[in-house]
């Protein structure tokens, strides 16, 4: 009985002025109050009651019928752009709040324009506080202006808000646990920054073979050659026409492309990464889909990387759908940086399940060994493989039907400053990479 | 600055008129003991106390507000030089007397004809002749003399106030209990209406209550720092204000029902278990009477025992002192009355003293403001300030050496104090803890017009503090120009 009470101590973190004094000071009074027979102490003490209750009261129901939103201009934009986000605040309720705070959870990379971010550097996400006045049965509103600096799958919430009584007795807080997400897609190269052939980007290819046509494929119709077999005449066209007209049908082989990243910087992956080269890895393979959505090829994407909160690797197979290009570029937005297994491995794993027309092109940052052996084979395999590297040096081996692009220029502000010594060696700080 | 601090002008005006409702009771309790005792200088200012409780309370605030805009300006006034500090003191000396004076001729003598100037003379004789007791007059003054203490520590330029929540509402909460004493003492000693003290009661809780909402959504506010930055809105306001007026008004309408008579009615229903519980109380102090009796008694035994044993004493050859007689109890109590107010002088005296001694002080703490927030560790005291503040100059002649540069430096670091100063002024204080870049958005918020005139003497301050190389001529000037248009803005309430 002789320890310290664990109520006793002193909240240094309190935010509100009430606590039991003010009914103890209300209870005092009254009895002075019967004991002096004062009406002025009886209704200082009801005063007491009246401010504490109706404090209690109001700080009770000021969460009721609050909804705090975010609402962004786009939810999709490309690296450079600027997107509006409007928070609102709505108060469905008679009683007004006279204060409502908000602390936010924005991602730490986009900055708001002329407006602070709290980076916490515990969770490493930037915290948003706002002050709201919001009156009864009003709706409040702000802009602000979000820079898209970063690609990124970026979630703004959950959001805290806090409020209360107008008289600092009480407080009530509540967490606002839904998210919303801006999708920033990777920096596109064009055609020229990336200096790739205009003919044939993805290497040369062999003509579709019309030998082998697929009948499930109809690609149209043209006049009947006197060579044609019977039944490639497409007889309701004929009838309609009244002239004999054949089947076009698409060949059974058709050039496709499957892009394969190699989200790793580093040979060992689990070793780290170099954040700036693996975006441009990143933004080369997203220009290499743009290319094919524009030429009209089936593309697709397989990745050694992952989505947030998933650690599987990032597969899309060919299509042609108009939606596929906007697939595989949300997909490269959310990619996380981390490698779930080496390329190499992968690329042996995935190729097997391609149709045997397909072109493997692969883009890395680095070019490894384990890479180009494997590349080495699967081309004497007989697939087509094109290499898209962005390694300091180009492969120094022949890598014979592996056609291999080498774009040092678009890293070249990467490459660390090399420091020459007077004795015509050369130095080079540690991680040869900015 | 009270009045050209837009942002908070609204809150320094519900503290005073707090302040008011506070003194006010007080002021007429006193009041009305003097005049009770036949001092009748007063009446008219008991009068209007007792009986107008709300135009008094108006009255007051509105002499407050004056009192205010004199502070204000005062301290708007650029006083250069060595004596700048005690001309100030004197000024406000000066502006209290007078005030005080004035107070007094309108309080107690408003009937007198401006011409007749016998109730200064009557006004210093009760001053300063104590012989006949405290009189209304010096009452009077003394409230004045609150007055202006209140409104000089509001004015935040010399004893800053805190006008945080935490601050605002536990002078609400002192003012609460000082309010409740200063009425009940009206109410129960003076035997004064009830309704005037519930007045001053509604009254203080109204304004009191305004203040610390103020307070709290201002506090709110400077913690989120993206908030839009806006003013108060006037709706808002009203919202506030009908809010507390309600809610006070319910807490009056409770107070007509929950009276000592219905409180009595009501426990009167209990009356059965009140009877039950006062025979088992008697019934227990009895059995313990019942059963302590035999030891007490026992131990009056003892003691009459030691007693009966102790010699007499003895007065030896003098004569025992005789009673005291009516004529020196007389001489005595006037000689008690005389120290009393002698006392009363010289805790005026002391307090007047203080007063100007805090304001040196204060000062002196605002001019070492940077040495104090750059150094590390516990408060110095003075010595360690003044230690201080010359290893700072040492430090800088060691850098700059003795020359043009080093007045450069000194310069830059006088006009970054400067600024600090008029932003703690205007509500944004300087953390210990605080970088001049971290404290640069809070400058911001200080002078919202002038954010490349404050970056460019941030940079400049710490070039002249940490860096190696001393502001050139050019840079001083620029700081020179930036601070002037920022002390314009400032002066003119535009900032």
């Amino acid at each position: 009985m002789f320890l310290p009470s664990p109520r006793r101590h002193l909240d240094t973190g309190k935010d509100t002025q009430f606590n039991d004094a003010w009914v103890i000071l209300a209870l005092l009074l009254t009895l002075l109050a019967l004991g002096l027979d004062s009406p002025l102490l009886t209704t200082a003490a009801a005063l007491l009651l009246t401010l504490a209750g109706g404090s209690w009261l109001w700080a009770a129901a000021s969460l009721t019928g609050l909804r705090y939103r975010r609402h962004f201009s786009e939810t999709r934009a490309f690296q450079g752009e600027t997107v509006e986000l409007r928070l609102e605040v709505h108060n469905a309720k008679l009683l007004p709040l006279p204060w409502l705070s908000v602390r936010d959870i924005f991602p730490p990379d986009l900055p708001v324009a002329e407006n602070k971010l709290d980076i916490n550097p515990a969770s490493n996400l930037a915290e948003f506080r706002s002050f709201w006045m919001v009156g009864p049965l009003a709706r409040v509103s702000r802009r602000f202006q979000v820079a898209c600096t970063v690609r990124g799958y970026h979630r703004y919430g959950p959001a805290e808000i806090v409020t209360g009584d107008p008289f600092g007795f009480f407080n009530r807080a509540t967490t606002q646990p839904d998210s919303e997400y801006l999708i920033i897609y990777p920096r596109l190269y064009s055609v020229a920054d990336l200096r790739l052939p205009t003919n044939h980007p993805f290497g040369t290819t062999r003509a579709p073979a019309s030998l082998y046509q697929d009948p499930l494929r109809p690609a149209g119709v043209r006049p009947w050659d006197p060579g044609d077999p019977l039944r490639r005449v497409h007889w309701k066209a004929s009838a309609r026409t009244q002239s004999l007209l054949s089947r076009i049908e698409e060949p059974s082989e058709e050039p496709v492309i499957q892009l394969f990243l190699n989200v790793a910087t580093m040979e060992r992956h689990w070793h780290g990464y170099y954040p700036e080269l693996q975006e441009r890895a990143i933004s080369v393979a997203g220009s290499l889909a743009a290319l094919a959505a524009d030429a009209r090829l089936p593309v697709g994407l397989i990745a050694n990387g992952a989505l947030p909160n998933s650690d599987q690797a990032l597969r899309v197979l060919p299509g042609r759908s108009p939606n596929q290009l906007l697939h595989i570029l949300e997909l490269l937005a959310a990619v996380t940086p981390h490698a779930t297994q080496p390329i190499e491995d992968l690329l042996v794993e995935q190729a097997a399940h391609l149709t045997w027309g397909a072109t493997l092109v692969v883009v890395t940052a680095i070019a490894h060994d384990a890479l180009l052996a494997a590349l080495l084979n699967l081309a004497a395999a007989g697939r087509r493989v094109v290499l898209v590297t962005l390694a300091e040096e180009p492969p120094r081996r022949y890598l014979g039907r592996v056609t291999v692009y080498h774009l040092p220029h678009l890293v070249d502000d990467l490459i660390a400053p090399t420091l020459v010594t007077p004795a015509a060696s050369v130095v080079t700080p540690a991680g040869s990479r900015a | 600055m009270i009045l050209t601090n837009r942002r908070i002008r609204l809150l320094y005006l519900a503290l005073a008129a707090q302040d008011v409702a506070v003194l006010l009771p007080w002021l007429a309790t006193f009041l009305t003991f003097w005049q009770q005792r036949g001092d009748l200088t007063a009446a008219p200012a008991v009068n209007l106390l007792i009986h107008a409780p709300i135009v008094a309370f108006l009255s007051v605030w509105a002499l407050c507000i004056g009192y205010m805009l004199c502070a204000d300006l005062l301290d708007r006034t650029k006083l250069a030089g060595a004596g700048a500090l005690w001309a100030r003191n004197l000024l406000l000396f000066a502006l209290l007397t007078g005030t005080s004076l004035l107070l007094v001729r309108a309080a107690a003598y408003p009937d007198r004809p401006w011409s007749d100037l016998s109730w200064l003379r009557e006004t210093i004789i009760a001053l300063i002749n104590l012989r006949g007791g405290v009189r209304g007059e010096m009452l009077l003054v003394l409230a004045n003399y609150l007055l202006w203490l209140r409104i000089v520590q509001s004015a935040g330029a010399l004893w800053a106030r805190s006008l945080t929540f935490f601050g605002v509402s536990r002078s609400f909460r002192l003012g609460m209990l000082f309010a409740l004493l200063g009425n009940a003492l009206l109410a129960h000693w003076m035997r004064q209406p009830t309704a005037t003290t519930v007045t001053y009661l509604l009254l203080f809780f109204v304004v009191g209550l305004t203040a610390v909402a103020l307070a709290r959504i201002d506090q709110k506010a400077l913690g989120a720092n993206n908030s839009s930055g806006a003013l108060l809105p006037w709706p808002r306001f009203a919202q506030i204000l009908i809010a507390t007026l309600l809610l006070v008004g319910a807490g009056w309408l409770i107070g007509q029902v929950y009276t000592p008579a219905n409180l009595r009615a009501i426990l009167s229903w209990f009356a059965p278990v009140g009877r039950l519980i006062e025979w088992l109380v008697t019934g227990i102090v009895f059995a313990a009477f019942w059963l302590l009796t035999p030891i007490i008694e026992f131990l009056l035994a003892q003691l009459q025992g030691a007693v009966a044993e102790t010699p007499q004493l003895q007065w030896g050859d003098q004569p025992p002192p005789d009673p005291l007689q009516p004529a020196d109890m007389s001489r005595q109590m006037a000689l008690l009355r005389y120290c009393l107010s002698a006392g009363v002088i010289v805790t005026a005296l002391v307090l007047a003293l203080l007063f100007f001694a805090r304001s040196v002080a204060r000062l002196r703490r605002s001019e070492d403001e940077e040495t104090d927030l750059d150094s590390a560790g516990l408060r110095p005291g003075r010595f360690g300030v003044d230690m201080t503040r010359l290893r700072d100059w040492l430090a800088l002649l060691g850098r700059y050496g003795a020359g043009s540069r080093l007045l450069d430096a000194v310069t830059v670091e006088n006009i970054y104090a400067n600024l600090v100063r008029l932003a703690r002024r205007k509500g944004f204080p300087r953390r210990q803890d605080q970088t001049p870049d971290a404290y640069l958005p809070q400058l911001r918020l200080a002078f919202p017009a002038h954010d490349d005139e404050l970056l460019a003497i941030t940079r400049l301050y710490a070039r002249a503090r940490y860096g190696e190389h001393a502001p050139s001529a050019a840079d001083v000037r620029a700081a020179r120009a930036a601070y002037a248009t920022i002390l314009a803005d400032h002066d003119t309430g535009a900032a």
